[in-house]
């Protein structure tokens, strides 16, 4: 055993396997950077390439791109407030705001040292915990979910912006729009009107690529934005930031680092939803919450910490119990399975110099990854550079072939283009665009683990008698009920609200 | 000068070219590059059967062989493109139970007919499996069938919705000890995996899904493998018994993988499939690569194709009354 995990890690550094890893993390810090594009279409690409290289290349560079759009998706959410990921998207609240006080450096320096903090721990916590965890994950039945999932809700009330009621309604709204398709639990069609393309549903990456990228270019088309990028970079060591500030942001990392990589443990929790709850956290434990959205390094440190440490936190259900937590690692599953590897407890025993290789390799990933975002951020920063008018057709370009790559078919760039035009006005209108995406990330969860709880409930009290689900459950009213008093008592609360929840 | 001699061999090629194809009465197939539809996501049983033979037939055809995955929709908008393809044998369907068989029982207003569609070949199958959480006090599937005989209303099972190869497996085995479906408890997951978490965790009575799914946590320990809802063992568990010799004579779901295409595809095309399919299917680096990712070869021509669906198709029908 001993001896695996040496030769495991002395056969990533091999050239051919560090050639592995930097490509893959090249190739996904590019499909970061390019909004739309995410990793599963990227690995749902690279999948056939799988079958031609050996085993543990081909895992090596699928990992790579999976964590490396988790860096890179940050870059374009700092510099121009279009996520290049989902999970980036909290990100570019004070991201954002950095990059317009001219601190953009600092955003993208916290950003990389904090996803690199993760990504180290996490890699850490994989080799440590990996081989001996297989029984917390089947601790959690449907009643568990369904508390989670509640709770994850009760943060659409401090991301609901001005108004509590017209928040609350676009997090509804975006649960209903996950209900269009197909009815997962008989098959039945719900709102698809009788249209063929209908009963597919919305797809949640045309519909971020329209609410995110389409409506930013639009946006920023009509106020005659020269230039997105607003400050200098400097150079890249002046990007580290410093002192007090530096505390700060390290702080935030780890606390991101630690709630990204339990929640991550579980399936249904993806890196944009942990992001999304590490900032919630910030902003609630900030002495200066009302300062959120106005360029909070914390702001930036754990939601990037968080959704680089849910990225790698999913390698422990994947590998030790063949459970994918989410669609990119589905396709990781896929890739495993085709070259004859079955995940699960064994995978670390039968297979262990090739588990410990692919181990080894994420260090040598993370790495590559922190050069890639630090000393050459200004190489993607140029392309902040490039003027708008030719920048917003090269990134409604990008954002069509994003839409149009998951599921290759022309309704979904129909529908990123109309949700381009409804994110347009919901900022004309000065709507928040979180509850919405928060609705359609936890709806289908929600509607999920509900049935499922009735369906193995006897009764109510089978599902919120149980310990977990009751505590979680309690919790969600507890800090809806505390985040609605605190509104009313506070003027400048509300006013964070309205300000970290309208992005522009 | 070197370059005349190129380009004249490159006009007098065009020149052949042009004269060969309005005299041939058949284009060359293939010629063109061919996309096989799969209407589930990438990874699935149905993708990685098909990327296995497509890869083999770009070997073999030197054309570009693409699969496009293009899921959602009960199969439905991904079927519907490829009955609606010109068929040129450019757009061919990779075929199995939920977008054949089951299709029309599930979805009531398909703008197509299953029947219709151009029958090649079966290339491969994996049965679906039950399985038990390992501290279940059912050791085989006949405590399963006494404990859903005596109390059909607390019978917790998984299904992945709608009308899946997982479902009509355990309604069969509703019908063989006489209970009505609709009774049990069915506890709807999004996918296979997520069926064998819950099975491993004991939040559900029964489980069901492919060798695939359950078999890390069946080597783990967690699982214990009850019945092969097939004609025959799987070769992995030889212990495990099949259904039939359970006592439970219709309990046999085959989830196969094979190829269809577009209505009217012409016969030299079809034959140039199943003649390309069977050689492929023999192929003993073929079968490796299919045991690798859980199938198992299984070669069934035109003919013998639209014989199975149309029996699967009736027993879908008697399932879902």
């Amino acid at each position: 055993m001993d001896a695996a995990i040496v030769a495991g890690l002395a056969n990533a550094l091999t050239p051919a396997n560090m050639l592995f890893a930097l490509t893959g993390c090249l190739l996904g810090t590019l499909v970061g950077i390019l909004p739309g594009l995410g990793p599963a279409s990227a690995m749902a690409i690279l999948l056939p390439l799988a079958v031609h290289l050996p085993p543990e290349g081909s895992i090596i560079i699928m990992a790579g791109i999976y964590y490396g759009a988790m860096y890179g998706g940050s870059t374009t959410a700092i510099l121009m407030n279009i996520p290049g990921e989902v999970s980036s998207v909290i990100t570019a609240i004070d991201g954002f705001a950095m990059t317009k006080a001219g601190r953009a450096g600092e955003a993208l320096g916290i950003a990389a040292i904090g996803s690199f903090m993760a990504g180290i721990a996490g890699t850490l916590a994989i080799a440590l915990i990996g081989p001996r965890l297989a029984d917390l994950a089947l601790k959690f039945g449907p009643p568990e979910y369904l508390g989670l999932v509640i709770f994850s809700m009760s943060t659409l009330v401090s991301f609901a912006g001005s108004s509590l009621v017209a928040g609350i309604a676009l997090g509804i709204l975006g649960m209903w729009i996950a209900t269009v398709g197909t009815d997962p639990l008989t098959g039945t069609q719900r709102l698809s009107l009788g249209s063929i393309q209908l009963m597919k549903g919305f797809d949640i990456v045309p519909v971020l690529v329209g609410l995110f990228g389409i409506a930013e270019v639009l946006t920023s088309l009509q106020q005659k934005v020269a230039r997105i990028h607003m400050g200098p970079l400097g150079s890249w060591l002046s990007m580290i930031p410093r002192g007090a500030e530096m505390a700060r942001g390290l702080a935030a990392s780890v606390r991101g680092t630690v709630l990204g990589f339990v929640m991550g443990l579980l399936p249904g929790m993806l890196p944009a939803l942990t992001a999304y709850l590490a900032y919630d956290v910030e902003k609630r434990i900030s002495a200066t919450p009302e300062r959120f959205g106005t360029g909070m390094i914390e702001g930036v440190a754990s939601p990037e910490a968080a959704n680089n440490a849910t990225a790698m936190a999913g390698f422990i259900p994947l590998l030790s119990l063949g459970i994918p937590t989410s669609p990119a690692l589905a396709i990781l599953f896929g890739t495993l399975l085709i070259n004859g590897l079955t995940p699960g407890p064994l995978l670390f025993q039968a297979q262990a110099q090739l588990t410990w290789t692919v181990i080894g390799s994420m260090l040598v990933a993370n790495a590559a990854l922190l050069i890639l975002n630090l000393p050459l951020v200004g190489l993607w920063a140029r392309l902040a550079q490039v003027p708008y008018s030719v920048l917003g057709p090269v990134v409604l370009v990008i954002c069509v072939i994003g839409a149009y790559s998951p599921r290759n078919t022309m309704f979904d760039v129909w529908v990123a283009i109309a949700f381009g035009l409804i994110g347009y006005f919901m900022r004309r209108l000065n709507l928040p665009l979180a509850p919405l995406v928060l609705g359609l990330l936890l709806g289908p969860l929600f509607e999920q683990s509900l049935r499922q709880s009735i369906a193995v409930a006897a009764s109510p009290l089978d599902i919120i008698g149980r310990p977990i689900p009751a505590t979680l459950m309690a919790a969600a009213i507890l800090v809806m009920g505390a985040t609605v008093v605190v509104r009313r008592r506070s003027s400048a609360v509300g006013q964070l609200i309205k300000d970290s929840t309208n992005e522009t | 000068m070197h370059s005349r001699a190129p380009i004249a061999a490159g006009i007098a090629l065009s020149l052949g070219l042009a004269f060969a194809l309005p005299a041939g009465a058949q284009e060359k197939y293939p010629s063109k590059p061919i996309d096989l539809l799969v209407p589930f996501a990438p990874g699935a049983s149905t993708d990685t059967g098909g990327r296995i033979i497509a890869q083999a037939l770009e070997a073999r055809w030197k054309v570009p062989v693409r699969v496009v995955n293009k899921p959602g929709g009960n199969t439905v908008p991904a079927v519907s493109e490829v009955m609606t393809a010109k068929p040129d044998g450019t757009t061919i369907l990779v075929d199995g139970m939920p977008q054949s068989s089951m299709l029309d029982t599930v979805v009531k207003t398909l703008p197509f007919k299953v029947e219709d569609r151009t029958f090649l070949a079966v290339t491969s199958y994996t049965p679906i499996m039950m399985f038990v959480p390992a501290d279940s006090p059912f050791k085989t599937v006949k405590d399963a069938a006494e404990s859903l005989k005596k109390d059909p209303g607390s019978f917790t099972w998984t299904s992945i919705g709608g009308a899946s190869g997982l479902d009509m497996a355990f309604r069969q085995f509703c019908r063989d000890n006489g209970i009505d479906v609709k009774k049990t408890r069915t506890v709807v997951t999004k996918g296979g995996s997520e069926a064998v978490t819950l099975a491993s965790g004991g939040h559900v009575m029964l489980g069901l899904g492919t060798y695939t799914g359950a078999a890390a946590s069946l080597s783990a320990g967690k699982l214990r493998m009850i019945a092969v809802a097939a004609q025959e063992r799987w070769p992995t568990i030889p212990e495990t018994p099949t259904g039939k010799e359970m006592g439970f004579p219709s309990l046999n779901v085959e989830f196969w993988v094979g190829f269809s295409g577009p209505p009217k595809l012409p016969a030299h095309i079809v034959e140039t499939w199943t003649k390309a399919l069977a050689e492929i299917v023999a192929d003993p680096a073929t079968k490796e690569k299919m045991a690798k990712v859980g199938l198992k070869d299984l070669y069934e021509d035109a003919a013998t194709m639209q014989k199975r669906v149309a029996r699967e198709r009736r027993d879908t029908q008697d399932l879902y009354k």
